[in-house]
């Protein structure tokens, strides 16, 4: 690695100042940062770590929810009470997620700002879209692991495993750039190659995300996160799909997000009508999986993605109507 | 003076005399009905506790003084030629201490692989060598290239090597009259295509005449090594001599290479320790460039040099296990005895020159066998021995055929088939403990009848590993009662260190604790490299005559002294005893105080022959049962037993664990792990631990391992190694339960989810294993 100077801010409007004045990576975690530095795939001058700044780490409940400070580590998140009663799918996903020794270091924070992990990008020599240059290596090439969704412009899949649960969760991220603050619905803070192919979030130079809003939960709701990977240890998922069941049924307000399918989390909302039009039955599984590969564009290597996430959604059905409220 | 003398071979409840002419100075082989006191016991490896606790200095932990730090800069080009290096800009970076270039010191300009060796450089820092060597300038003529054994093989495919290499050569049977490097002769050349021809219109003939004939092309894939200690040494030069630390599987060998193939140290010059190796696998019989590269900068830099390779080095360079493709028919009759089996097979060895071959014949009766065998070059790093080289791959497609054949039949159940056309000694005798602990006729869900379904698969191995000349050892037992035993072979965890030690307990009559092991030093007696299953086959011989030409040393002393009969004397349980029994008194301390001089030392060589004994090879089976996850195409393995032999087992406890690591690679091998190279660039794309899968902790299935301990007669030891055998048949016995549980047949592998996903989806699809005549291969 090439060496760098660590600055250290003690808040959020020192750390925008930090990092705009020459573009300064922050720094939580480091699980995602520093591999990339180690490669050479980012050379930074400086990188900004935001471990000093108060206020950023804990869960806090609120009136309307809770409140996860965006240094939280992965595995505070996903054992804290308040997660596992209320918001049991975020638990599930942060839990199969990499392995203790990285939830133990990963933030929350760091974790929705990861960067992609196209293997074309973590090579040293290859430019692409995402990296300031043009076309994308992994269309015509070794795209095993790509997205089948939204794929036409850069083919990475969002990495991270609590983006999905976040959107289905109707989540808010909470960012402050010096000291001007403002809310994001999570939906719309995963962005597409379409929209930028050189960000994957929709956060302008100098801003921290500095904590992410969970509103109030919906008692009624019935929950499934499922995921298919080659390996348990160490691993990244294939496909993954988040259900939320509102009890409603017919009425309810249905949830239901791909994950590691398309660059960004892709809610699907023509399966959330399907899921309003009957009961949990092997019929509405059917018509779920007639529809899910709808929309996809498999490359050379990856059509498998749409029979794994036809499983995955069965397997989401059953559990949701297995399973008691929770 | 050859003694002549009778001992009982076999195993369980097969055992026959056995006549052996014993070479000159053998002892005896121990006997079933003989009381061990240390031998044949589970005892935790000697150095388990060093290495958990991080004590365990491996080459990479070794920093002396002064030293320095080596990179070896590598080419991004998968085919090129190097025109032109230029180092003076990395010369003048801060900290650079030394720099030489891949084509001076090895008089070789090509890259024919993305991460070939370009030039090397050695700084201060860690840092300060990464970036002098990103300064280093090169000029390349950069080609085409072939990164795939598929587009390789293509017709006007760019060419791999250079001069007249082909891509696609016949590597057996051997066309004779070949010069070294240069073409066939002719002629010669002619009358093996002759016998060829003759052997395939033969074998042809017999699976026309087959009742049933059943074919299947395989594939499988480039495994690395993958060693937690990447290659390298940490070398220095002491007063002229040379001090390597390397992470090696032939210390002396390593030696050997700097010495013979360089030329600038004598091996008497020339000192290589490994004490601890962070596995191996069969990619570190070498010293390899980076090996050379670490001396030659620490010779110019004046201060050692730690030049141990990075995980992306490791990746490319360092060696694999070539991928292989596999075509095959075999001919069974209605009885279940197979008639004829017709091999085509493909494999690469890179870039290199390592052996590519399958072995894919070599267990079972098969009848008439007609194989031909081609290795297919790439722009890929270049193949290396890799535990069992060539049997895992072999194994994966024949075992296949054997399920295949066995399900043509109706009714034949696929264990049975196996013992119909299997006659190993051992084997034979495995089978039904296999059988019996997987579980094999209990009812399963399988064939793909329900979300989830289960399966079981079996498969055999077979080894060659009972060792041979070429190992001495020393023993040294000092007045004090201390004794230490002395072999300058490595361990390469496989706990060699601890089973010298116990035969040499043993044979001493004293607990393992009170003798000293020293191993991983060419300054003490030569050993052989850890290749081949052969180590403590070749080692614990000369470890035990060591041991007893020492103990009767002593009980000379102890008898001259005491005027007692020295061969009515021995040591047992660190006491002196006599023939009956009785204790004389005398502890094995005291035996030594009665010593005139400091110590009693004995090196004793090994006989170089080993003798026909009850089985030269070591058999094996290994059944494994699945869980797949129809919706996903997930598998998991959930149990493998494997059951397992190597002669006489000295230590059961590091046995175990031997065939334990062998089941985990080859589950790994089943499941997860492949070299992906980029069509775009040529480049390794997962030359990483993360995208290069390994199967991880949570992956293991419950392995169940039965050992079946044999009295072979081979050698005083009767010892055979157990690195390879239990990873020959993981895979294929993975794929047999894979296929029992979807309902077909998923013929490459990793068996990723994408591969069982993509195999139900087409199993409407004529099956490429079913019953069919007539096609050539
Ligand atoms: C082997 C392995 C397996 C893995 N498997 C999974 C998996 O299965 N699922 C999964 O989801 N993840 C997985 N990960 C990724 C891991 O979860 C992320 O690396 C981690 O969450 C990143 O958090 P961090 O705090 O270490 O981030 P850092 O490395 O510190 O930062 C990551 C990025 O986010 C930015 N950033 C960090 N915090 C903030 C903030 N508050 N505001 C703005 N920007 C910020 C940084 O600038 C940087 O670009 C895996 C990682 C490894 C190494
Ligand atoms: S998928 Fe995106 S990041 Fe990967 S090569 Fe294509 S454009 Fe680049």
């Amino acid at each position: 690695m090439k060496p760098f100077k660590v600055a250290i801010p003690k808040s959020v409007e020192q750390a925008s100042r930090f990092q705009k004045s020459d573009d300064s990576p922050f720094i939580a975690g480091g699980t995602d940062l520093l591999a990339r530095i180690k490669e050479y795939v980012v050379q930074p001058e400086t990188i900004v770590d935001l471990k000093r700044i108060e206020g950023m780490t804990g869960i806090t409940s609120t009136d309307d929810g809770i409140r996860i400070g965006a240094l939280t580590t992965m595995n505070e998140v996903a054992t804290d009470g308040s997660v596992t009663d209320d918001y049991p799918a975020l638990s599930e996903t942060i839990m199969n997620a990499a392995t203790p020794q990285i939830r133990n270091m990963a933030t929350i924070g760091g974790n929705i700002c990861q960067k992609p992990r196209c293997w074309y990008l973590r090579h040293e020599g290859y430019s692409c879209a995402k990296n300031g240059g043009s076309g994308c290596w992994a269309r015509e090439g070794e795209n095993e692991f790509h997205a089948i969704f939204d794929n036409q412009v850069c083919a990475v899949t969002s990495p991270s495993n609590v983006a999905p649960v976040l959107v289905a969760y109707s989540a808010l991220i909470e960012i402050q750039g010096g000291e001007e603050k403002r809310e994001i619905p999570a939906e719309d803070f995963f962005i597409t190659p379409d929209q930028d192919p050189g960000r994957e979030v929709l956060l302008e130079p100098g801003e921290v995300v500095i904590s992410i809003h969970l509103p109030a939960k919906n008692r009624t709701k019935k929950w499934s996160y499922t995921e298919a990977r080659e390996k348990q240890s160490f691993d990244w998922a294939q496909a993954s799909v988040t259900m939320l069941y509102d009890r409603g049924g017919r009425k309810g307000d249905h949830r239901v997000v791909l994950g590691a399918v398309s660059p960004a989390p892709l809610r699907r909302d023509d399966l959330e009508k399907i899921l309003k039009s009957g009961s949990l039955d092997d019929a509405m599984i059917k018509k779920l999986q007639m529809k899910i590969g709808d929309g996809s564009h498999p490359l050379s290597q990856n059509g498998y993605k749409v029979p794994m996430l036809r499983g995955l959604i069965a397997q989401g059905v059953r559990n949701i109507s297995g399973r008691k409220e929770g | 003076m050859a003694e002549e003398i009778t001992i009982k071979v076999g195993f369980g409840d097969h055992f026959r005399d056995l006549t052996v002419r014993l070479q000159d100075g053998d002892i005896a082989p121990w006997q079933p009905d003989q009381q061990l006191d240390v031998v044949g016991k589970r005892l935790p490896r000697l150095d388990a506790v060093a290495k958990v606790t991080g004590t365990a200095k491996f080459a990479q932990d070794q920093n002396p003084a002064g030293m320095i730090h080596g990179r070896i800069l590598r080419s991004p080009h998968p085919n090129a030629d190097i025109r032109s290096v230029d180092l003076s800009a990395a010369k003048a970076m801060p900290g650079v201490r030394a720099v030489l270039t891949v084509p001076e010191v090895f008089e070789d300009s090509s890259a024919r692989f993305a991460g070939a060796e370009i030039a090397a450089i050695a700084a201060d820092t860690e840092q300060q060598a990464d970036a002098a060597m990103r300064a280093i300038q090169v000029e390349y003529d950069i080609k085409d290239f072939c990164v795939t054994i598929d587009t390789s093989m293509e017709d006007g495919a760019p060419q791999v090597g250079r001069g007249d290499q082909k891509n696609v050569q016949r590597v057996s049977p051997r066309s004779r009259g070949r010069r070294r490097g240069g073409n066939a002769n002719p002629g010669a050349d002619q009358q093996v295509l002759d016998r060829m021809a003759a052997r395939e219109k033969e074998v042809s003939a017999l699976l026309a005449a087959s009742d049933v004939v059943v074919e299947g092309t395989f594939r499988t894939q480039v495994q690395t090594h993958a060693p937690f200690e990447t290659h390298g040494a940490v070398c220095s030069w002491e007063d002229g001599q040379l001090v390597c630390w390397a992470s090696t599987q032939a210390t002396f060998g390593f030696r050997g290479e700097l010495t013979s193939n360089w030329g600038q140290v004598k091996a008497s010059e020339c000192r290589v320790l490994s004490e601890y190796v962070g596995g191996g696998f069969g990619s570190k019989f070498s010293a390899g460039r980076e090996g050379v590269i670490g001396a030659l900068l620490a010779k110019e830099a004046g201060v050692p040099v730690k030049m141990m390779l990075d995980r992306s080095g490791e990746q490319t360079s360092a060696g694999n296990r070539p991928d292989a493709l596999q075509k095959m028919r075999m001919g069974v009759n209605k009885d279940g005895v197979i008639q004829a089996l017709q091999i085509r097979s493909w494999g690469t060895p890179g870039s290199g020159t390592g052996g590519a071959g399958a072995h894919n014949d070599g267990i079972y009766k098969l009848g008439e066998v007609d194989k031909v065998e081609y290795g297919v070059r790439t722009n890929c790093g270049g193949a290396r021995a890799h535990r069992a080289p060539g049997w895992p791959q072999g194994s994966f497609a024949l075992e296949q055929m054997m399920d295949m054949a066995a399900h043509s039949l109706d009714g034949i159940d696929p264990i049975e088939f196996r013992k119909k056309n299997d006659d190993h000694p051992i084997r034979v005798a495995e089978y039904d403990i296999a059988k019996e602990r997987i579980g094999w006729n209990k009812a399963r869900v399988r064939g793909g009848a329900s979300n989830i379904c289960t399966g079981v698969g079996i498969a055999s191995n077979l080894w060659f590993s009972a060792g041979g000349g070429g190992a001495s050892a020393l023993v040294r037992i000092s007045k004090d009662g201390s004794v230490e035993i002395r072999n300058g072979a490595q361990d390469i965890g496989t706990g060699t260190r601890t089973v010298m030690g116990m035969v040499a307990a043993e044979e001493l009559g004293i607990p393992l604790d009170m003798v000293s092991t020293r191993i991983g030093d060419t300054n003490d007696p030569q050993g052989p490299m850890s290749g081949g299953s052969t180590t403590i086959g070749t080692l614990t011989p000369a470890a035990r005559l060591a041991a007893h030409y020492a103990k009767k040393e002593l009980l000379a002393v102890v008898a001259d002294r005491k005027g007692w009969d020295p061969t009515d004397l021995d040591i047992r349980k660190a006491r002196v005893i006599r023939n009956d029994g009785s204790d004389t008194g005398l502890s094995f301390h005291d035996a030594c105080q009665l010593m005139d001089d400091d110590a009693i030392e004995v090196l004793k060589a090994r006989p170089r022959r080993n003798y026909a004994g009850f089985s030269d090879t070591n058999a094996g089976v290994q059944a494994a049962e699945v869980e797949v996850d129809m919706e996903t195409g997930v598998v998991r393995v959930k149990k493998v037993v494997a059951v397992a032999d190597a002669g006489k087992l000295i230590n059961p406890m590091t046995a175990e664990s031997q065939v334990r690591g062998g089941v985990i690679q080859g589950v790994s091998y089943a499941l997860t792990e492949r070299r992906i190279m980029d069509r775009h660039k040529g480049r390794m794309l997962n030359d990483d631990l993360e995208n290069y899968k390994i199967l991880g902790s949570l992956d293991c299935p419950e392995i169940d391992v039965v050992l079946v301990d044999v009295y072979n007669g081979k050698s005083n030891t009767q010892v055979m190694g157990l690195g390879e055998p239990p990873i020959v048949a993981t895979a294929a016995a993975v794929a047999n339960a894979v296929a029992d549980a979807i309902g077909t047949r998923v013929f490459e592998i990793p068996i990723t989810p994408k591969k069982v996903l993509e195999a139900i989806a087409s199993k409407k699809a004529p099956d490429p294993g079913g019953k069919k005549k007539g096609a050539r291969l």
